[in-house]
């Protein structure tokens, strides 16, 4: 008979650990959970929210997540109905997200008492939250990439695109020595693309987003710099770990989130950051935008809380700076920019200047699909000499433009 | 305490009959229901997270789902555009082509090597507790360790198997040090030496135990007979591990058949979709793009060829001593 009891007793409890986490949340209505990145240190965000639910009254319940898994953890959590009130959100998810109706259209909480004044923020990451004329979430933090060159190898860095070639010439040494961190093709070759196209005057996509571009000339001449790069850049020396810091390349494209990682762990890496190079006199500068934003889930019981904790994180220079702080990357308040610590580092205010003039993903709800398995596929296949730049950028151009026309 | 621990444990011996009480608890059926009781976890995790799920997703491959909307039927679409729609699926084809690859250079060595390994590992010797632990030691590694063991190995520039090759005459003639897993042209291999080396262990064990279970006489009459240690080999431990061999041949096609890890780990599916495994195109399709409807009609068709493969193998592997 005692065991019986016991039984009962074991089952009761286990039944009672399942259902007294929802009895804290359903005792206070006020509770907004939020799940971030996982950061080098939790302590800036933990420090800012109890900030937050000292003065708003509201609590914070926040889910440290690793970047690699987030995606995939926030859309099982959407599946199953166990969606945060708040998230970040990688910015090309952003229009999936909203033409699927996960996320809440924040239109109505911009005006009022509680609202923001949206010229506060940069438009070009402000702008990542807009589908179909609506906004989505708000801004979180902004990145570029930008040229970083060893100054051992290239005392002045490379302005236009034969400069860069020249370069690559004399700096090259078989086996010792590759001019460039040529980018693999694949997801990550891809996003650094269009920062190649526009540098030669082009573009990914047409102007009101309905068409893929990166197949005429100044795409094809963008792949072409990168195979003919290729021959100056083994990938014995750029495959190998921590290649640039050690000293053994010259020249590669990256965001400041490396800034960090350089200066603290290869002292003796003497590097510089400059605006990637362009093609003609006349062609921009140009880079591309990445970044996060902060959404608001539909299914958020309270959406009020919801807006008053992303406005909060977002719209104040203090909070703003913190922000960028924690994910490594630029603020988006034009205020915040103008802080010290960007306008007085040599690397950051490059990063900065390069911004200007870069360019947000298209927000095309499958961008990320054709991002990965068309643009990659297609880089990938020039640079292994599987037929020629025109040929596969045309290949792949008809089966974006074919995606394209599914989603809608 | 005692006795009351034992009344619960064995009911028949301390109340030995007892009629007229519920009759759906009778002795007979008592004890079935104690017999359901003990296995009752295990059923119930099989099915709800083997059966069910196994279910759901034939169900979600006949639909559109990107897990955030709700599924739309589409009947058979998706297993006709994964094999015939070449524009909006191009790796599907390809991917099972890298498969097929990765299994024709692992299978045949994750079979050879063991054995000769097993053989060595039979015999009496010193040492021989270490070196079946050493050999085993990679089965129990996480997969995340033992790839960033092979990155540093395999490094271009500072690795050990450049390092090797560099410094050693003769070699350094016939091979060049490279980057072993940025090129097209070894990728793949070098991560199939890799799943082989993690396989050895268990597949030693595996074939430890068929050769433990071989009659010593059998040994005995070939030795008093003068047959040689070849012919021994040839006539005797071959024909006797005939089973143990069909084993490995089958649980080794399936697990190869689904190879991931390393894939995912270490190269993503580059250089070039060089090793896009067929699974890694899956989970790409799944979590990446969201089109869980593609990624479940992929893992029938994948249920599909493994099922035809063992099917094949039972009738071409012979399995049995005397086959």
């Amino acid at each position: 008979m005692k065991s019986c009891w016991m039984k009962v007793i074991l089952i009761g409890l286990l039944l009672l650990s399942f259902s007294i986490g929802q009895f804290i949340v359903a005792a206070d209505k006020a509770v907004v959970s939020l799940w971030v990145y996982e950061p080098d240190s939790r302590n800036p965000l933990n420090n800012m929210l109890a900030a937050f639910e000292k003065e708003t009254g509201y609590k914070v319940n926040i889910t440290y997540i690793p970047k690699d898994g987030f995606n995939t953890k926030i859309n099982t959590a959407v599946a199953t109905g166990q969606a945060p009130d708040v998230s970040y959100l990688d910015q090309p998810l952003v229009p999936r997200f909203a033409v699927d109706g996960v996320i809440l259209n924040l239109d109505p909480f911009t005006k009022g008492k509680n609202g923001i004044d949206k010229k506060k923020y940069y438009q070009g990451a402000l702008n990542t939250n807009m589908i179909g004329g609506k906004l989505y979430g708000l801004p979180l933090n902004q990145t570029c990439v930008a040229l970083y060159y060893n100054k051992d190898l290239v005392p002045n860095p490379p302005v236009t695109w034969d400069e860069w070639l020249d370069m690559a010439q004399k700096v090259y040494q078989k086996g010792k020595v590759a001019a460039m961190e040529v980018p693999p093709g694949g997801g990550w070759g891809a996003w650094l693309f269009p920062a190649f196209v526009a540098a030669a005057g082009g573009s990914m996509v047409n102007k009101n987003e309905s068409k893929v571009t990166f197949d005429e000339q100044p795409g094809i001449d963008a792949l072409k710099l990168w195979i003919e790069m290729r021959k100056y850049s083994n990938r014995e020396v750029t495959d190998s770990a921590n290649a640039f810091q050690n000293g053994f390349i010259a020249t590669k494209i990256s965001g400041p989130w490396e800034l960090k990682g350089f200066r603290d762990n290869f002292p003796d890496l003497k590097f510089g950051v400059a605006l990637i190079p362009k093609k003609g006199a006349k062609d921009p500068h140009a880079s591309n935008i990445g970044g996060e934003n902060l959404v608001v889930y539909k299914s958020s019981k309270n959406p009020q809380a919801a807006w008053t904790l992303i406005k909060y994180m977002t719209y104040s220079v203090k909070n703003a700076l913190v922000c960028a702080e924690v994910t490594g990357n630029f603020p988006v308040l034009l205020e915040a920019a103008k802080d010290d610590r960007y306008q007085k580092d040599e690397a950051l205010k490059v990063f900065l200047k390069q911004m200007e003039t870069a360019q947000a993903r298209p927000r095309i709800t499958s961008w990320l699909k054709i991002n990965d398995e068309v643009i990659g596929k297609a880089l990938d296949q020039a640079l292994a000499g599987q037929g020629a730049p025109e040929a596969v950028l045309k290949q792949a151009a008809q089966r974006a433009n074919l995606i394209i026309k599914m989603d809608k | 305490m005692e006795s009351s621990h034992l009344a619960y444990l064995n009911v028949k011996e301390i109340k030995p009959k007892k009629t007229g009480h519920n009759p759906l608890l009778n002795e007979k059926n008592r004890e079935k229901l104690t017999g359901y009781l003990f296995i009752a976890p295990l059923i119930i995790y099989f099915l709800v997270f083997q059966v069910a799920p196994i279910l759901m997703s034939l169900y979600y491959s006949l639909t559109v789902w990107d897990m955030r909307k709700s599924p739309v039927f589409v009947g058979i679409q998706n297993y006709a555009s994964l094999l015939f729609d070449n524009l909006m699926y191009p790796n599907f084809w390809p991917s099972l082509w890298v498969t097929f690859k990765f299994i024709l250079i692992a299978m045949p060595f994750s079979l050879i090597i063991p054995l000769l390994l097993a053989l060595i590992l039979n015999r009496k010797m010193k040492g021989q507790a270490f070196f079946r632990t050493a050999f085993y030691i990679p089965v129990v590694t996480p997969g995340v360790a033992v790839a960033a063991m092979w990155k540093w190995i395999l490094d271009s520039m500072f690795g050990l198997v450049n390092i090797f090759i560099k410094n050693t005459p003769l070699v350094n003639v016939v091979i060049k040090p490279h980057s072993w897993l940025g090129e097209v042209g070894t990728a793949l291999a070098t991560l199939a030496v890799m799943a082989v080396w993690g396989g050895l262990g268990y597949n030693i064990l595996i074939y430890l135990s068929g050769l433990k279970i071989i009659p010593g006489e059998l040994y005995e009459s070939a030795h008093v007979d003068g047959a040689s240690g070849f012919q021994k080999f040839r006539y005797i431990t071959l024909p006797m591990l005939k089973p143990t061999i069909f084993f490995l041949v089958i649980t080794g096609f399936i697990g190869h058949f689904q190879v991931f890890d390393q894939m995912y780990l270490l190269t993503k599916g580059g250089p070039n979709d060089s090793t896009l495994s067929y699974v890694l195109s899956l989970y790409n399709h799944a979590f990446t793009y969201y089109e869980m409807g593609i990624a479940c009609a992929m893992s029938y068709i994948l249920l599909l060829i493994i099922l035809i493969v063992t099917l094949l193998n039972f009738k071409f592997v012979p399995q049995k001593v005397d086959d």
